[in-house]
């Protein structure tokens, strides 16, 4: 027992050890989008300490201890954060058995929050940060209620506790998703929304005897009753699937007038009522590449709703919603430039933006002193495809540039020389 | 064909010879009773560009497609993508007739030539998707519109793809704003053997025989693994395994080979040899092991490519091109040995188990093992930007220090692409005498930003980004869309 005790000690210290030296760490020479107050730096340097950014700006003395990352000729943004996926919930989407993003066979929906399910293993978080995507919104996706759960933020290096905010949100579907959860009409979702915060109002108010009454005669379970009791008075977003412009300004209107602040996902139709968004400050996660009229609630997919939704007024952020392929997020933003956006405001969309609707820039999305230091430097300009990620930093610490991807390519670089020689595999 | 319903079911399944003569009184009676059918084994191509054989005018669902007259087009200037592997700087093409005339520099404009600057644009050849549903599975994706898969027996030889394309798919003009001139529509994975495919102009029709390329082969669409054995397993019906896919695939071309023997004996006038009775399921089977209908093999997993190449060892059959193959890096020198087509995403994965190994090297890794490389979407989302599809797998391919560049990945989505659909002397280069299906891009087409602007089939201008009459319509447009309620779209 002492000895194992001791060995654990060891390892605690040699944990510890790093984060208590104070590390400084340069990059230098690089066209820096701060997305803060600096604008653009050219030739730029930045300063991490302690894992946060203390400095950045174009003529910096760069402390004679510090580790520099030279960057000249490179781009540095900071890290991309994923708006909204299923990332560390699902790790094969065919076997049922790695998904854990919707409930099917119970009766929760409010209360399902999905921190608990997250995989700090996950292959994709790798991916992904090879990719330069350092965050992510991870949602529940609706399974048995309008409201699918709970969603979290994660960081993407490979920690063993990923989850950095929970329950930032509650995710909810309305239209053509939400009529079939609802009863068969999407103004019964529409309706169902409303009535269960009312419902979570009258349980609130109730006294514990009367609740007890009151349950068999609610729509909703106890535990949602009380997911949504907590929610309402927390001030977070209610993430809410929509495509049809009429689904979008039914849920729009409800959630306002119920003071509730919600977020479009999907959006298809978000262009046709971008006034409407714009005045009730209501941003949308969308698909730049969206156009197709896969279903009847998105017939008027186009690709440049981003750039319309932007000129009205209303914040915009992508999402590559399966998260296996969250490293797309910046061809989406190229494309959105493509079809009119503006690239800063692209840019954004897939960094400040994500970071904004879900209350946490005051610590990402930004590069400004006293910012968490997720930082990318890239080859060329982020939003183009022959650009690559050349050095991902979460937290001030430089990632490994490895996945089990890339682990794959360098295994078959000779295919014959590994089945058939007595090779080091 | 519409002596076939008339025929006694206990002649339905001809399987053999023993069969073939039982029926084969039958057979002669419908024969002298419909003529033009003596010549029946011609079907088994629908419509051959070969001599001596009927001619494609004259087979059942042939092309109609004519692309109508249109003045020769000087594009001046441009950097030219020519397909063969060259990249010319301000170089000009010249189209006439519906064909390529010349590739070069200061070319001489015919009198009635249109003609476009192009300088600091790029031009390639239209581009050509090998794996397509466009039509099959039209938008929007409902029920009524489901006419990829039947999925009512895993084997189904026997159906067209051609006959569920729905030419008023929205989807198409779409693909034609990405520079798609042309597609293969397959039928989908669900089957072991789904079905014959088609390849088309993306040119606006009636019918789907107003679209057909013309003169191309038909092929024929195999699926391996997760989907045969997860939809009919899911039925407690064969085959639920992979190894019940593979006895599949065996029984339906044992089957095959005997008809064809049948066939064969009664074309060389084999005393007592009748000609066997139809089957849409064997005459498609037949076209494969005669090296006239091409398959495109929808496949993942290396260890199961090895052994479809096998199967099609066993049974003297070519396979032209694996599908989605993601794990074509595994075995990518055995496919340059065997000259096999990988038809690849650049880096879809994780949605399911055979799809898990998927890199984004896939196409870098079978191009430099000097295998034919092609760049598909099997997406109406990712056929609007095939470039794009290629730029992110030359992406990879550079940052693993391969020295590839534009003029090589431009050849995953035309020249390569055209080998692989039996089409490759006729399109997919920019070369005298190639018919002249262009795209000129606003800028380098692996760029994010750039789009095409115009884009020619058979020389005749089909889609321009600067004219709104030439933003294609579907039907279902009309009304409905953005387009097709003439929003403005930028």
């Amino acid at each position: 027992m002492r000895r194992a005790s001791w060995i654990l000690l060891g390892l605690a210290s040699l944990a510890m050890a790093a984060p208590l030296r104070a590390e400084t760490l340069a990059i230098t020479g690089a066209r820096i989008h701060t997305l803060a107050g600096a604008g653009v730096v050219e030739n730029g340097v930045i300063l991490v300490e302690d894992g946060l950014i203390s400095a950045v700006g174009a003529d910096l003395p760069v402390p004679a201890e510090a580790t520099v990352i030279d960057a000249a000729g490179r781009v540095v943004t900071p890290g991309l954060f994923a708006p909204f996926s299923s990332i560390g919930l699902r790790e094969v989407s065919g076997v049922s058995e790695t998904n854990d993003h919707l409930v099917t066979d119970a009766a929760a929906g409010a209360a399902f929050s999905v921190a608990a399910a997250v995989n700090a293993e996950s292959v994709l978080f790798g991916v992904a940060r090879v990719g330069g995507v350092t965050r992510a919104l991870t949602a529940p996706a609706p399974g048995n209620s309008i409201f699918a759960g709970q969603a979290s933020l994660l960081r993407l290096d490979g920690v063993r506790s990923p989850v950095f905010e929970r329950d930032v949100a509650l995710v909810a579907a309305v239209g053509e998703d939400g009529a079939g959860l609802a009863g068969g009409s999407r103004a019964l979702a529409l309706q169902s929304l409303t009535r269960a915060f009312e419902e979570a109002a009258l349980y609130r108010e109730s006294t514990p005897v009367r609740r007890r009454a009151q349950a068999s005669s609610l729509d909703l379970p106890r535990q949602d009753l009380e997911a949504l009791i907590a929610f309402s008075g927390s001030g977070r977003p209610l993430a809410v699937h929509a495509n049809r412009a009429s689904d979008i300004l039914g849920a729009v209107r409800a959630l306002r007038a119920m003071d509730l602040d919600p977020v479009i996902i999907g959006g298809a139709e978000a262009w046709r009522v971008a006034d409407v968004l714009a005045e009730a400050g209501v941003p949308v996660i969308l698909d730049p590449l969206a156009n197709l009229p896969l279903s009847y609630d998105t017939l008027g997919g186009r690709l440049d709703n981003a750039t319309l939704l932007h000129e009205a007024g209303v914040a915009v952020a992508f999402m590559e919603e399966a998260g296996h392929s969250v490293r797309e997020i910046r061809q989406y933003a190229g494309n959105a430039v493509a079809h009119g956006l503006p690239w800063e405001v692209a840019l954004a969309a897939i960094t400040r933006t994500p970071a904004q609707i879900w209350g946490v820039d005051d610590r990402l999305g930004a590069i400004a002193p006293g910012m968490i230091a997720d930082l990318v430097v890239w080859t060329g300009d982020p939003l183009e495809l022959s650009t690559w990620a050349e050095t991902v930093l979460v937290e001030g610490r430089e990632i490994p540039m490895d996945s089990r991807q890339l682990r794959l390519r360098d295994r078959y670089r000779n295919p014959r020389a590994l089945y058939d020689g007595p090779v080091d595999r | 064909m519409h002596h076939a319903s008339k025929r006694p079911m206990n002649c339905g399944g001809a399987v053999g010879r023993q069969h073939v003569r039982r029926c084969a009184r039958l057979a002669v009676t419908l024969l002298l009773a419909v003529p033009a059918l003596a010549g029946a084994a011609d079907w088994y191509v629908g419509d051959p560009s070969r001599p001596g054989v009927r001619s494609d005018a004259r087979a059942p669902y042939a092309s109609r497609y004519r692309p109508p007259a249109a003045a020769p087009v000087l594009i001046r200037d441009a950097t030219v993508l020519t397909g063969t592997g060259e990249r010319l700087d301000d170089a000009d093409v010249l189209l006439a007739r519906g064909k390529v005339v010349r590739v070069g520099t200061d070319l001489k404009a015919p009198q009635d030539a249109e003609i476009v600057e192009a300088a600091g644009r790029w031009v390639t050849p239209g581009l050509i998707d090998v794996h397509s549903h466009l039509g099959d599975y039209p938008a929007p994706a409902v029920e009524a519109h489901s006419d990829g898969n039947e999925s009512t027996s895993p084997v189904t030889a026997r159906v067209w793809a051609e006959h569920s394309v729905w030419p008023q798919d929205p989807q198409l003009p779409l693909a034609l704003m990405g520079g798609v001139t042309t597609l293969q529509v397959l039928p989908g994975s669900a089957n072991l053997i789904g079905g014959r495919g088609v390849t088309l102009k993306n040119v606006p029709g009636r019918s789907v025989m107003d679209m057909k390329f013309p003169g191309a082969p038909h092929s024929l669409k195999m699926a391996c693994g997760e989907n045969p054995k997860r939809v009919y397993g899911r039925r407690t019906a064969a085959p639920s395994t992979r190894m019940g896919n593979v006895a599949g695939y065996r029984e339906s071309w044992i089957r095959a080979r005997e008809y064809l023997e049948d066939l064969s004996a009664w074309e060389s006038g084999e005393p007592g040899m009748e000609a066997p009775v139809r089957d849409l399921e064997l005459e498609t089977l037949a076209g494969v092991l005669r090296g006239e209908i091409l398959v495109h093999n929808h496949c993942y997993r290396a260890d199961e490519m090895l052994v479809m190449l096998e199967i099609a060892r066993e049974f003297g059959y070519r396979i032209t091109a694996f599908h989605h193959a993601t794990e074509a890096y595994k075995i990518a020198d055995v496919l340059a040995e065997e000259g096999v087509c990988a038809a690849l995403w650049a880096d879809w994965w994780g949605f399911k188990l055979e799809a898990f190994d998927a890199i984004e090297e896939n196409v870098a890794l079978v191009e430099a093992a000097g295998a034919c490389a092609i760049v598909h979407s099997d997406s109406p989302r990712d056929i609007q930007r095939l470039n794009q599809e290629a730029a992110k797998a030359l992406m990879a391919a550079r940052r693993m220090g391969a020295t590839l560049d534009e003029a090589d990945a431009i050849r995953w989505l035309t020249a390569n692409a055209a080998e692989a659909l039996g089409v490759g002397d006729r399109t997919g280069r920019l070369a005298p005498g190639y018919m002249a299906d262009v795209v000129l891009w606003s800028g380098n087409p692996f760029s994010v930003y750039s789009t095409a602007q115009r884009v020619w089939i058979d020389g005749v201008l089909r889609y321009s980004a600067e004219d709104p009459a030439f933003r294609p319509l579907t039907d279902f447009d009309v009304g409905q869309t953005p387009a097709g309620r003439g929003e403005v779209l930028r």
